[in-house]
């Protein structure tokens, strides 16, 4: 079943990323002709360009098909279609139980994340973005745990593990970079990777948590990925 | 830059991070490391006598019958706030004598990973022991000494144990 989710969860991703990328060679072939420098240099892009919000289609997939996920929205203003104030604000979710340790994990709790990207792109008239961006998040949560019960190693009795409202939070940068290609008029899809480094959390009551909300496994190597449909408005 | 360039790039940073491992601590076995000592000299002492450590109201042994002994390690109990160890010092003459330590603790649950099994680690907070007669069993504790209060998964030496021997 695990492995079965896993493949879904990766035909959904890769044909994600095919569709951007499809879409964004597309879109450069079509625009090819135009003359970039015979714009005129002197053309000023307004201070606001536009605004759009988007949600994140890799978090959710993830909270339905594997041990945890994030139900994702953005919100973004566009800026001399140069730089792009962001601020994502997400739901992170997990209800896991290990196989073969029986740990059970639960949490429901919000994140914020905010930062700026930047278009590489040097036809930012183009309605494609190639962006980097920083992000600093943030998230206030509370898991429960529970497990079999553990055996006193001196008196062979047994002691209960499960507690309910562990409370933790962290504070995360994020690097990221990524794409962004325009699918029809206002419809965008976009993707992309993100390193991400611990500035400061908590210690919770159990010493570690096992997936914090927005920033994903406490032990993982920081790295991880969104891919966005995203709605100009 | 081309989407032809990046495409490959991006997607081998995701099929990265896709990478999942277990971190869980090799030694996940959480004891007290004990020091024996010279109270004369204060220098590590080798045991030559028999000891064998048992806690109060258990049937269960911690230590059997231990000999040549620098140093060794003790489970805490999960629970109790004070664990009541008997150290049972005996030699080949037949002689033989017990001593007793009180450990104040408290306990911590801790959580590694999901993957990983839960583990109690604690806090030693007081040390407190008695001594027998030299005369019946010529090796007893003289005096304990704390040295490192955290009890987690690293085998460092936590109690200096130190005897008094009849010389």
């Amino acid at each position: 079943m695990r492995i079965l989710r896993i493949f879904v969860f990766s035909c959904v991703l890769l044909s994600s990323c095919a569709l951007s990328a499809a879409a964004m060679v597309r879109d450069t072939i079509q625009t090819q002709p135009r003359p970039i420098a015979l714009e005129p240099a002197t053309k000023k892009e307004p201070l606001l360009a536009g605004c759009s919000v988007g949600f994140d289609v890799c978090g959710t997939v993830m909270a339905l098909a594997t041990p945890f996920g994030q139900y994702e929205g953005m919100f973004r203003v566009n800026l001399k279609k140069r730089f792009f104030p962001t601020a994502e604000l997400g739901l992170g979710v997990s209800n896991h139980t290990d196989e073969t340790s029986n740990i059970k994990y639960k949490t429901a709790s919000p994140y914020l994340r905010l930062g700026v990207d930047y278009n590489f792109l040097k036809d930012r008239h183009s309605e494609n973005r190639l962006f980097g961006g920083i992000r600093f998040a943030y998230t206030s949560y509370k898991f429960d745990l529970s497990a079999p019960d553990l055996k006193d190693p001196i008196y062979g009795t047994t002691v209960p593990f499960n507690l309910t409202g562990i409370k933790g939070n962290m504070l995360w940068s994020e690097v990221m970079f990524g794409v962004e290609a325009k699918i029809w008029k206002f419809f965008h899809v976009g993707w992309s990777v993100r390193y991400k480094l611990r500035l400061h959390e908590s210690k919770t009551e159990v010493d570690n948590a096992w997936y914090v909300p927005g920033y994903g496994r406490y032990g993982s190597n920081g790295l991880g990925g969104s891919f966005n449909v995203v709605f100009d408005i | 830059m081309t989407i032809g360039k990046i495409f490959p790039f991006i997607a081998s940073l995701f099929i990265l991070g896709a990478c999942s491992n277990i971190d869980c601590p090799l030694d996940n076995v959480v004891e007290m490391t004990c020091g024996l000592y010279s109270a004369e000299k204060k220098t590590s002492l080798k045991l030559t006598d028999t000891l064998t450590v048992m806690p109060l109201h258990s049937d269960s042994v911690l230590l059997n019958r231990a000999q040549n002994v620098s140093s060794f390690v003790l489970p805490l109990s999960y629970a109790g706030d004070v664990d009541t160890l008997l150290f049972r010092f005996s030699n080949a003459e037949g002689q033989s004598a017990t001593d007793t330590l009180w450990i104040g603790k408290t306990n911590q649950k801790h959580f590694e990973s999901s993957d990983c099994p839960l583990s109690i680690f604690h806090t030693l907070q007081t040390v407190r022991w008695s001594s027998h007669d030299i005369s019946v069993m010529p090796v007893t504790i003289d005096s304990v000494s704390l040295v490192r209060p955290i009890v987690n998964y690293e085998n460092i030496e936590n109690l200096r144990i130190f005897l008094r021997t009849a010389q």
